[in-house]
């Protein structure tokens, strides 16, 4: 009380004399009733007693505090890991030429979710000429799926260019329904693959995006009896209705691939087109495997709704594989067209359909509802046939949907998707893609 | 055996569900956060410091051992206050509980705790009150916050620039002095150095401590690196090629002279950055929460004025001073403005940023329901000046309640009416001389960089003003002399409005006159002869005629023959 008295004096003290030029806002303002003057490091008192959250506030929280405390658990976790991670991977470091040299990393390789690889990867810059790079990565999963890859890039982003790829995926559980658009999905069985490529590319182009690639290489694909997976394909088709049943076919196979695009902005493009055709001839090392000639065609187009941050985008990709024996000529199963990976059909799951010819076509409607992040709506029409001229529209199967698109780079993207079909609902994550 | 389940289960339910239902009533009937005594005498806290709610200086000063270095994880905390912190008050359901209360006439929000009995924030080891109390001279200004005061030449590079966006490096000057340099980004010269210094020069004038940063230019020949850091020999290397590398990142002068703010290092221990949502270990000055720190609470206005967009924990910095003994105390700094009006360490700011959160909930929501149709406010906004030491900035569109940081603020979201009001008080405090030698003090090469800040800065200055004005009564400094209650209407004193009326409510305080007494004022002047006779305190609400902005509520005491003001609440 004495201390507001006295405080009090003060005030109208102070006041008398700053009354002459007492104007709020002008450069020669004296407050009247402030005495803010006085040493803090002095002894004296404070303004307010400990502030503690108030009790019948605690007693309102504390419940919630309980109930969700493991959900905090998680997020001090992702805080921790993420206050590791920040400085040695996000904090942006002086540009210099990468350390020559090789260096070993853990790797990541997703895929469903019983199958998400880890293991080692060895980033080896230098080699073997200055302008190189070598990349050598495995990763094991939990359904014992073994990936190893190895890439050799030379004069990258250069106009001549030389790439050197090799992979081994030994998969035991993938999906066969049989071969034709209107197999059952009640058909689902499984098959182990053990497939290794090894293929050598000359790149004339310093952009992926306008790039012309002759490219050759050697296939060998090994099928086998499934196993995290039930039932095995063998107990579901015959030999017949899954040729080359459990028979490995090796190929060597060259071919062409050209790239051509002109986008607006490649990351999250708006506005702009992209074409992509591939054309391979593959020939069996040996009497019982086939020749065959195969290709892919993708196009996009990308039109802006009265914005950029609203997009159109259509896509549509026709691929197929044609046995050079003619139409008669079996070909193996697994060899076949198959909607999986970037031709997967968005409301059914991976490897839903085999047949010789596959076309897919999709509308996404897409808005920025983030920072270098979409939204999206999509309709997608998809279908396999043996041939051509059997695509009808009514055989066509449909999904629509919606989900996120978060561009990670000018190659690749993260996708979240949700789709339905008549089959149900499909939710994908995918990372790699560039659509 | 099911019907016994189902009995435990619902034993086990009902306490939650019954807190669920009572919190509305808890909040109701709890106190409020301060006393509703007209008068409170000075109390005593349990660890015997003394607590007077009428002084003009917080003594969190006292002399303390040094406390440990510690400071919040910059990714973790950026994580946290950038995604955690809004997904956990989207599912905070005591807030929405306390939302009820709201609507029940509660007010659970909690108030700023180290609040004088003025409505003010007593000087700490934070803040200082200054511009809105004493004007700071023009000529001072144009200094910038202190002296003019260089890094001699030739520099010393001891270290690289270990953390943040920007490309610089730890110098040791001709004197032997520490400054960290930091460039401003390629193609911009001036941009960061010149925001840093206008934005910090009225932070400082407003009353928060600022470290001492210079504006420099300096050539490749004035910079060398020591010895040991070229040879790597402490385990840190530093080459030549890591220097030009870094220096390319810069922008430069037409003369070839590069553009930078060099930061001197502040005297003291440096224990890092604090935390908003803790305090800080072994400091026991440091008693009341960040985040209800008035000071911290209002620097929202203070930044939604200079376009301070980056304002996490690692842009305030904890400094150890010792005295004597090894005691000394902790003052609190705000570190770097140089994320200020249309600038960012990279470049001019992307446009949203000041405008969205990088994780703003809401205004995803309304994209994502809207299709992409909304149109956010930054579209419209025409920030992008042309003046390569600007970058984007504008206040056409601008409102200063939509203001926002990269992550939120954890104290900026406590912020209530009364801690804006007394925000845009401070903001409003500063004259357009003061401003236009804020800017001066930056030195801008490009003359229309001047003119634009200054006119930008003075155009959100008035809508700061007008609206923190038209939510509290902005009726201020009051004082008794001449037996009358005299105040000051801040929204007529700035030029905002012309001569106002009020309205005045009086009440006896200390219940020896029942009832209340209305008074209708010409001007901010209140006669006292005929007032409150045999009465020792009044209590009085006083609202601007005709506007619907919350009142000040003034508390007089009578000592002696004299009335003094003994309490102000705005809002």
């Amino acid at each position: 009380m004495l201390a507001l008295l006295v405080c009090g004096v003060v005030c109208v003290c102070a006041s008398s004399g700053a009354r002459a030029d007492a104007r709020f806002g002008d450069s020669t303002w004296v407050a009247p009733a402030s005495s803010a003057d006085g040493d803090t490091a002095t002894d004296g008192p404070r303004v307010a007693p400990r502030d503690h959250e108030r009790r019948w506030e605690t007693a309102l929280r504390a419940p919630f505090r309980v109930v969700f405390y493991p959900l905090r658990l998680v997020g001090s976790g992702l805080e921790a890991g993420v206050g590791y991670a920040g400085p040695r991977y996000f904090d942006p470091k002086p540009k210099r030429p990468p350390k020559s040299g090789p260096t070993l990393a853990p790797g990541i390789a997703l895929g469903a979710l019983n199958d998400i690889g880890v293991g080692p990867a060895i980033r080896w810059v230098g080699f073997p000429t200055a302008d190189a790079t070598l990349r050598l990565a495995g990763s094991w999963s939990a359904i014992d799926r073994r990936r190893v890859r190895l890439s050799e890039t030379i004069a990258d982003r250069r106009p001549v260019g030389f790439l050197l790829d090799a992979d081994y995926d030994y998969k035991p559980n993938r999906h066969y329904y049989g071969i034709g658009n209107d197999t059952p999905k009640t058909d689902l069985s499984y098959f182990l693959l053990a497939n290794t490529n090894a293929e050598a590319a000359l790149l004339l182009g310093a952009s992926p995006l306008r790039q012309l690639r002759f490219v050759g290489g050697y296939s060998n694909m090994s099928p086998g009896r499934a196993y995290h997976g039930q039932p095995p394909l063998e107990e579901v088709f015959t030999p017949s209705s899954a040729p080359f049943e459990h028979v490995a076919t090796q190929e060597l196979w060259y071919g062409v691939t050209a790239d051509l695009a002109a986008l607006d902005d490649p990351r999250d493009p708006s506005g702009g087109v992209r074409g992509r055709v591939e054309l391979r001839r593959a020939m069996g090392l040996r009497s019982s495997d086939p020749d065959y000639d195969q290709w892919r065609a993708e196009g996009r187009a990308y039109l802006p709704v009265f914005a950029k941050r609203r997009v159109i985008a259509v896509r549509c990709v026709y691929t197929g594989i044609d046995p050079d024996g003619g139409p008669s000529t079996v070909l193996p199963y697994y060899r076949l067209a198959q909607s999986e990976g970037v031709s997967r059909f968005a409301g059914y799951p991976s490897g839903r359909f085999h047949d010789r010819q596959l076309l897919l076509a999709r509308i996404e409607y897409r808005w920025a509802i983030l920072y270098r992040m979409s939204a999206l709506a999509l309709y997608e029409l998809g279908e396999v046939a043996p041939r051509m001229a059997s695509f009808t529209l009514a055989g066509a199967h449909r999904s629509i949907g919606g989900g996120l698109r978060l561009g990670l780079s000018d190659e690749a993207t993260a996708r979240f998707e949700l789709a339905k079909s008549d089959e149900g609902f499909q939710a994908v994550l995918s990372l790699g893609g560039d659509f | 055996m099911r019907l016994e389940l189902r009995r435990r289960l619902s034993r086990a339910l009902v306490p939650p569900w019954a807190l669920l239902l009572l919190a509305p009533a808890l909040a109701c009937a709890a106190p409020g956060d301060e006393p509703t005594r007209a008068n409170p005498p000075a109390r005593t806290a349990g660890d015997a410091v003394e607590i007077t709610e009428g002084t003009w200086v917080d003594h969190d000063r006292q002399p303390i051992r040094r406390p440990p270095d510690w400071q919040p994880s910059y990714w973790g905390r950026r994580f946290h206050q950038g995604l955690v912190e809004p997904l956990t008050h989207v599912f905070d359901i005591p807030d929405k509980l306390l939302w009820v209360a709201r609507t029940l006439g509660a007010r659970p929000q909690r108030e700023a705790v180290n609040v004088n009995a003025f409505d003010e924030t007593p000087n700490s080891a934070w803040f200082t009150n200054r511009n809105h109390v004493r004007a700071v001279p023009v000529a001072e200004m144009r200094q910038g916050p202190d002296s003019v005061f260089l890094p001699a030449k030739p520099w010393t590079i001891k270290h690289a620039k270990q953390v943040g966006w920007s490309a610089g490096f730890q110098i040791k000057d001709a004197d032997g002095k520490k400054w960290l340099v930091k460039l401003d980004p390629g193609g911009h010269p001036q941009l960061s150095s010149g925001a840093d210094m206008v934005a910090r020069t009225l932070l400082h004038a407003a009353g928060y401590n600022v470290p001492h940063n210079e504006p420099v230019r300096f050539q490749r020949g004035d910079v060398t690196i020591d010895a040991d850091l070229l040879s790597g020999a402490k385990g840190e290397r530093f080459a030549d090629a890591d220097l030009d590398s870094v220096l390319a990142r810069g922008a430069v002068f037409p003369d070839g002279s590069y553009s930078a703010y060099a930061s001197l290092f502040i005297p003291g221990h440096a224990l890092g950055s604090p935390s908003m949502n803790r305090l800080r270990p072994g400091d026991s000055n440091d008693w009341y929460a960040h985040t209800n720190r008035r000071e911290l609470r209002g620097l929202f206005a203070l930044c939604s004025w200079v376009n301070n967009w980056d304002t996490e924990d690692h842009q305030f910095l904890d400094m150890f001073l010792e005295a004597r003994d090894s005691l000394g105390h902790v003052d609190h700094y705000i570190l770097d403005a140089g994320s200020s009006f249309g600038a960012a360490a990279s470049g001019p700011k992307q446009l949203w940023v000041s405008y969205e959160n990088v994780v703003d909930l809401p205004w995803t929501a309304r994209r994502i329901l809207s299709l992409g149709f909304a149109e956010e406010p930054w579209r419209r906004a025409r920030q992008e000046t042309g003046i390569p030491s600007i970058g984007n900035y504008e206040s056409e569109v601008y409102r200063p309640q939509d203001f926002r940081q990269l992550v939120q603020q954890p104290a900026f979201r406590e912020m209530t009416d009364r801690d804006g009001y007394w925000g845009a008080k401070i903001v409003a405090s500063f004259s357009d001389a003061q401003i236009a030698a804020a800017v001066d003090a930056a030195n801008y090469e490009d003359p229309r960089a001047r003119d634009y800040v200054v006119r930008n800065l003075i155009v959100r200055r008035d809508k700061i003003a007008r609206h923190w004005f038209g939510r509290v009564a902005p009726l201020d400094f009051f004082s008794v002399l001449d037996a009358a209650l005299r105040f000051h209407d801040l929204a007529v004193d700035v030029g905002l409005s012309g001569g106002r009326a009020y309205d005045v409510e009086i009440e006896s305080a200390d219940g020896r006159a029942p009832g209340s007494e209305r008074v209708h004022l010409s001007s901010a002047e209140l006669p006292l002869i005929n007032l409150g006779k045999g009465v020792s305190q009044l209590s009085l609400e006083i609202s601007v005629a005709g506007d619907p902005a919350k009142p000040a509520h003034v508390e007089l005491t009578r000592k002696d023959s004299l009335w003094i003001v003994t309490r102000v609440r705005h809002g």
